[in-house]
């Protein structure tokens, strides 16, 4: 729990799935995936409170890995949007909401134009005969085919537009390219026909880039940065390396940088920054390693140590004490409490409850891809729903409220048991 | 011949025009393979479209020979984005059935009919480098002798030369490169794509510079290759060609930066020493206890197969007891992902 004395901004916070939050740094709406018929995440409403910490619980397979992919960008929903710092990760940019009819004229103009300007420029080019109403006639079949390839593409009717415009510059360019390549040898159309492809691949690569949603590294530039469940390290370059690279904007990354040597100073300053978490993570006696030699445990320390490297406003960890020993367990969870208090908000995975009700200050319960519960960790302990779908029926018996003698019992049988069947081998 | 005769000769090979366009094409290879992960089975592909560039440049255009060395690195680039964009957002083995194909396509159509005028046909080209040799110190008649490295002109020598020059300033480059931290980039990516999205990097963005990078080196050793044959052949540009540079590279080290350069240096030194080797034993009628006639299983011509099928075993017990090459870490080596 964040330090008492402030107010908890979710105070007063209805609990019920889906509810809204007073300063939701993201929130996923209508989210669903499926893998064939099997329904991995199917999350009709979730926000997540800003800089505090949000315990995402619930049993294998309930869809918690999948719905951290999606959010980050690691796998695609069929369906929904997802909203980070008001800004859609779905859409790069908003594109008018135009009906089907507008959009289906709009795009095929786009396209048309695209191509009768290549025709025009070649016949302006072209000291041979007649070419340009071969061109004319491919330029419009050619359009036709785009129109009806993109006509019922995911994306809406609006993409049409887009594409259309942006295959029409691409063609354009396609068709200049051809003419300053080879403006009269004979074999022109051969180079036109390059250029097309070329021109239409651009223009299908700008539609995709312009309407798509944004890749994971962007998503992770922008401050959403996660771990993964499968611990990812770089085995092959050392521990601090691995540090090294989780740090953004680095001069050094750019090529002209790194050729001419221009990124030195800046690394130091990295590698200081670098210092510092490995120390407070107990790796700086591996730093020199490489991080292939690391146990499993340190992994899951150096890959949340990196992921701090990038100055993250959110952090979203897989389940990162899974594997790690009880002693740094309560550092690791020392550091995560820390995170909130310069505006950082965490979302982990975790099973172990005592782990959540410790450092979380609000719980959000996932069962077979849907959430079925929120609220704070006092609250969701006691919910049935709960107890019944995560905890299971032996929830609230600890080891030391099994009956003793009942345990020494059942040992000796056990023992008796083996001796048993030793002796029998021995008779044979 | 004498044993100092075929040691002078496999060390002539060893620093020869071939192992120096090898070792530059291996350079490139390396930062495609060994340091990004990038499975380029075309990069004679690469050496392909830069000698044809400067060939095409000098002859069909007539421009002068630097335009052309300059078109033939563009022309690398050119290829680099074709063959990258498309595929390098997919798994890894796209990329390297569309680079085995690529490399096929530009012979082919090179040496077509249709393009003779442009391209030479079967023929090639030829007569697009006395540019090139105008530059050079040495006489172009006279033989060369130093130490035991022997070069038959003094425009091979001049040639040869600059091509070491070259590969001298390549692994330099590469060594700066691979040190900072965009070549720290690229072997992370090498080992796990996501680990470095989840950093915020774009591996795409990367991976297609190391194509580009690494066909570029490609093109500059076809070209030099080309330069030093005073021909483009398109039958020099076969696919077996690919994979004598990945075996050179492997030999040397896979991921090291001298790697690929001594690497392709015993490469060529072994196929010079294999030959003349075997080359007397054909014809000296030897036989292993009066079964075997050398000169019966070995005729002339098959030497040339017989010394590659060496090389391979060679390779084979390379493979078997030091699987990181000459100059690669074990201990790197043996920390699989896990
Ligand atoms: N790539 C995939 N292909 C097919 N099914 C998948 C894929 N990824 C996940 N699933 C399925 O989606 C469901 C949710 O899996 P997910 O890994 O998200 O669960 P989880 O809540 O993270 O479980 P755990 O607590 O065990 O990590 C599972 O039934 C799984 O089998
Ligand atoms: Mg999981």
């Amino acid at each position: 729990m964040t330090t008492e004395a402030v107010a908890d901004p979710l105070e007063g916070v209805a609990h019920v799935p889906g509810v809204p939050k007073p300063d939701p740094v993201i929130i996923a709406d209508g989210v669903l995936r499926h893998f064939g018929g099997l329904i991995a995440v199917d999350v009709e409403h979730l926000e997540i409170q800003r800089g505090v910490i949000t315990a995402l619980i619930g049993p294998n397979g309930a869809g918690k890995t999948t719905f951290f992919n999606l959010l980050t960008g690691f796998d695609h929903a069929q369906a929904g949007t997802r909203v980070y710092n008001g800004r859609e990760l779905d859409r790069r940019y908003e594109i008018p909401q135009w009906d089907q009819a507008k959009s289906t004229v709009i795009g095929l103009l786009g396209s048309l134009i695209g191509f009768m300007l290549g025709a025009f420029i070649l016949a302006r080019a072209d000291d041979q005969s007649d070419p340009s109403l071969t061109y004319l006639v491919t330029g419009f079949v050619v359009a036709v085919g785009v129109f009806l390839y993109v006509r019922n593409k995911p994306g809406g009717p609006q993409s049409l537009a887009v594409y259309g415009t942006s295959t029409a510059l691409g063609t354009a360019l396609g068709t200049l390219f051809a003419v300053l390549v080879s403006p009269t040898s004979n074999w022109f159309s051969t180079t036109m026909a390059v250029g097309w492809l070329i021109g239409g691949g651009l223009g299908i690569g700008f539609w995709r880039w312009a309407t798509g949603p944004l890749p994971s590294y962007e998503i992770a530039q922008l401050g959403m940065v996660r771990t993964f469940q499968l611990t990812k390290v770089l085995a092959r370059l050392t521990v601090l390396n691995n540090m090294r690279l989780g740090a953004q904007n680095q001069r050094g990354e750019r090529f002209l940088s790194a050729l001419f040597q221009t990124w030195k100073t800046q690394e130091k300053e990295i590698t200081a920054k670098a210092d510092v978490l490995l120390d407070r993570f107990l790796l700086s006696k591996m730093r020199d390693e490489f991080a292939g030699t690391l146990s499993g445990g340190q992994r899951k320390l150096l890959e949340m140590a990196g992921v701090l490297m990038t100055d993250p406003e959110v952090v979203m960890l897989d389940e990162p004490m899974a594997g790690v020993n009880p002693a740094l367990t309560q550092s690791l969870l020392e550091h995560v409490i820390e995170l909130p208090a310069d505006g950082t908000t965490v979302v982990f995975v975790e099973h172990n409850m005592d782990v959540v009700r410790e450092i979380s200050d609000w719980v959000v319960m996932m069962a077979e891809g849907r959430i079925i519960a929120e609220g704070p960790p006092s609250v969701i302990g006691q919910d049935q729903r709960v107890i019944d779908a995560y905890l299971g029926a032996h929830h609230d018996e600890t080891l030391e409220e099994l009956d003793k003698t009942e345990l020494a019992e059942e040992v000796d049988q056990d023992l008796d048991e083996q001796e048993e069947m030793a002796e029998e081998v021995e008779d044979e | 011949m004498n044993w100092s005769d075929i040691i002078s000769n496999a060390l002539t090979a060893a620093v020869a025009l071939n192992a120096a366009w090898f070792a530059l094409a291996g350079i490139g290879l390396n930062v495609h393979f060994g340091y990004t992960g990038l499975l380029n089975f075309g990069q004679i592909g690469f050496a392909a479209i830069g000698a044809y560039g400067v060939g095409v440049s000098v002859t069909y255009f007539g421009w002068n020979i630097w335009i052309g060395m300059l078109v033939g690195i563009l022309m690398a680039v050119v290829l680099a984005l074709l063959l990258g964009l498309p595929t390098l957002r997919l798994r890894a083995d796209y990329l390297a059935i569309v680079t085995i194909a690529a490399a096929e396509i530009i012979r082919l159509v090179a040496r077509s009919v249709a393009l003779r005028n442009f391209s030479g046909g079967s023929n090639g080209i030829n007569g697009f480098s006395s540019q090139f040799y105008e530059l050079s110190p040495f006489s172009a008649s006279e033989s060369y002798k130093i130490g035991p490295f022997f070069f038959s002109s003094g425009r091979l020598l001049f040639v040869t030369a600059v091509t070491w020059v070259l590969v001298v300033l390549a692994v330099g480059m590469v060594w700066l490169l691979m040190r900072s931290p965009w070549g720290r980039v690229l072997r992370s990516i090498k080992e796990d794509e996501d680990a470095v999205r989840a950093l915020g990097k774009s591996a795409y963005s990367y991976k297609l510079q190391s194509l580009i990078l690494g066909g570029v080196l490609g093109g500059i050793a076809g070209m030099m290759f080309a330069i030093g044959t005073a021909t483009v052949q398109p039958d020099n540009f076969q696919p077996p060609q690919t994979f004598f540079i990945w075996a050179a590279m492997i030999i040397g080290g896979v991921g090291k930066v001298w790697g690929p350069v001594v690497g392709s240096m015993i490469f060529w030194a072994l196929l010079s020493l294999t030959e003349n080797i075997l080359r007397p034993m054909a014809s000296a009628n030897y036989s292993v206890f009066g079964i075997f006639d050398f000169n019966t299983i070995m005729e002339g011509v098959q030497i040339g197969q017989i010394r590659f099928m060496l090389v391979g075993f060679g390779l084979l017990l390379l493979m078997v007891f030091r699987p990181q090459g000459l100059f690669g870490d074990k201990n790197e080596m043996a920390l699989d992902d896990n």
